[in-house]
């Protein structure tokens, strides 16, 4: 995309021939983003030092090749309001996709303005990095955000917010009517009434929203704005246009994990499934905030001097604060766990009056061989699923998990072996009992 | 000769004798298809929309001379070729119309001007924030040329139609400016 030629310049004189006068002014003092990807919407906040003169003043806005949506520009002075007034808004035939706003001030001299508008074409996504220490008991859990514009616009030493949440609004219903449900683009406002109405409503929301929120610099804030959660990310950063950065969100070391083994052949196939478990609440130091969908990165400690294996990837879902977290990370090798039926034989057969089979029952005995090849202690659970009348008999301890289904959870040491057997009773016609 | 040739052609006429080869039927010229919108059409039309603005119409506004001239009328060529070429392009197209309006009047054809300005609203009419700049670009043109009640009129068209309950901030600065030069 071509490099953005948004200006910002104050015309000296009111008059069609002012631009002889123009005067570039100063660069912004600061920029605020607040980054809403449910709607492919930013918040543009900036603040820049103007310098006026008594009467009428003029200020030229462009937003030719950008993504910002020219109606929703803003002005206001954040100082000596009472004395300067926005008059009128114009669009200059000599140039292009540019607003002149026409600022009758009663004072001369600098003060501060605030610059607001939306754009679209920003777009954050956050990852994790989990260390789990050798013994999968704890891990260091890291959040980073990484931030995408290719709004047309450079945002340097921008302060960046994150809104976590999905901006739901009533109009949300006409996008969903629309055989694309896209993203709108609102470089451009659109077509049709009823998308200029949602467009307007989400704007007004975020406004709402953004009102509600702090306004702290240079801090970590995470905050909740009724449904929402508000990220500030730390400091400030340049965001070019065409480029994205990744920026470090929070870092929690000693996280108390649960490292187990899952097996169940109709979910996961023939494979031993691993996974980590955390609580995102305080007792685990995290809770201080909802984490956003995300892609995570596990590595495991296998030396003393750090160095890290790696475990597996998985995505997480929103998981709101308290919520248990189950990770998913790929299959472990090292993990072996083989069912095998060993006997299998039909009892009870039952005849009706005319001779014929209505009902019979089947014995199945199962041997799983269980093996832990790694120099840990793990957990495994395993899952069998079965259908009609059956019972189990065994000798290990299992669970009924639902009518269909029981598990068996075994500790195994660093390289145990071992095996689990159990019988299944499976009843059918009229020998079944419900 | 000419009695002969006569009858010649009336019997032709009435059918009579040796069937005539049937005349070659010149189809008329097929009528151009109307384009399809797509993407790519719709970058296309984008790029020489940009095209326009970045290196003709806005350097233009820091131009002098014979200089100012040619970029005028440069940009003048590519937003007439682009409403020529993609008209399947409405948002392009409104731009293209309205930017020319622009060009027509820095070239102080205020007739033109004003003519493709009404053209945004007619043609474009769903594209609703160039109409408001098309019509707000025609009130300034007038009301700056001492055309009053000229310039009262598209006021006044504005604020009939874009007086609603809920608008952009930016409508909502013209809204006001237009209420007041209408006389509302």
């Amino acid at each position: 995309m071509q490099r953005s030629s948004f200006i910002l310049v104050l015309l000296l004189a009111f008059s069609a021939q002012a631009r002889i006068n123009v005067t570039s002014l100063p660069g912004r003092d600061s920029v605020q983003l607040t980054i809403y990807n449910s709607v492919d919407l930013t918040l543009v906040k900036e603040t820049r030092t103007l310098t006026f003169k008594k009467g009428s003043n003029r200020l030229e806005f462009s937003w030719a090749n950008t993504l910002i949506d020219p109606t929703s520009v803003e002005f206001r002075p954040l100082q000596k309001a009472d004395q300067i007034e926005m008059l009128d808004v114009r669009f200059p035939p000599r140039v292009t996709n540019t607003l002149e706003w026409n600022i009758h001030s009663e004072v001369a001299g600098e003060v501060e303005v605030e610059i607001r508008y939306f754009t679209s074409g920003i777009v954050w996504a956050a990852d994790y990095v989990c260390e789990a220490n050798a013994t999968e008991n704890q891990m260091t859990f890291a959040g980073n955000v990484r931030v995408t514009n290719r709004s047309g616009e450079d945002y340097p030493e921008a302060q960046i917010r994150l809104m976590v949440g999905v901006v739901r609004l009533v109009e949300r219903i006409v996008d969903l009517s629309r055989p694309s449900s896209g993203k709108l683009n609102l470089s451009i406002p659109a077509d049709k009434p009823e998308e200029e109405r949602a467009r307007l409503s989400r704007q007004k929301k975020i406004k709402e929203m953004d009102g509600k929120a702090s306004q702290k610099a240079k801090t970590v804030v995470k905050e909740a704005i009724g449904e929402y959660f508000l990220y500030t990310v730390e400091g400030r950063d340049t965001i070019a246009n065409g480029w994205s950065k990744r920026l470090p969100s929070f870092k929690a070391a000693d996280v108390p994990i649960t490292s187990y083994y899952k097996y169940e052949k109709e979910r996961y196939g023939a494979a031993v499934m691993r996974f980590y478990k955390f609580k995102n609440n305080k007792d685990s130091k995290l809770g201080a905030e909802p984490l956003p969908d995300g892609a995570v990165m596990a590595f495991r400690s296998v030396t003393k001097d750090n160095l890290y294996n790696f475990v597996g990837r998985t995505v997480v879902k929103y998981i709101p604060i308290d919520e248990e977290v189950e990770m998913q990370l790929g299959n472990d090798a090292e993990v072996r766990i083989q069912p095998k039926m060993m006997d299998w034989k039909k009892v009870d057969i039952a005849f009706n009056k005319s001779g014929n089979v209505d009902g019979s029952t089947t014995k199945a005995t199962w041997e799983i061989k269980l093996q832990n090849s790694k120099n840990i202690p793990v957990t495994v659970d395993i899952r069998r699923n079965f259908s009609g009348d059956w019972d189990v008999t065994t000798d290990d301890k299992f669970e009924k998990v639902d009518a269909t289904k029981i598990k068996f959870v075994f500790q195994l040491k660093p390289g145990e072996k071992r095996t689990l057997k159990y019988t299944l009773t499976t009843r059918t016609g009229t020998n079944a009992r419900k | 000769m000419r009695g002969s040739s006569l009858i010649v052609l009336v019997a032709l006429a009435l059918g009579c004798g040796k069937p005539a080869k049937p005349e070659p039927i010149n189809p008329a010229p097929p009528k151009a298809a109307a384009p399809v919108s797509t993407p790519e059409r719709a970058e296309a039309a984008k790029a020489l929309f940009e095209k326009a603005a970045a290196e003709f119409h806005n350097p233009s506004a820091d131009a002098t001379g014979s200089q100012k001239t040619q970029l005028l009328e440069g940009a003048a060529k590519r937003y007439e070729q682009l409403l020529q070429d993609y008209p399947d392009q409405k948002r392009w197209c409104a731009q293209a119309l309205r930017s020319l309006a622009g060009v027509r009047a820095e070239q102080g054809d205020t007739d033109t001007a004003l003519k493709h300005y009404d053209r945004v609203a007619t043609d474009f009419g769903n594209q609703e924030f160039e109409v408001l700049q098309a019509w707000k670009a025609a009130a300034d043109l007038l009301w700056d040329a001492e055309k009053k009640p000229e310039a009262k009129a598209y006021y006044r068209m504005i604020v009939t139609r874009f007086d609603r309950k809920e608008i952009p901030p930016v409508y909502k600065i013209i809204l006001n400016i237009s209420k007041k030069r209408a006389g509302n």
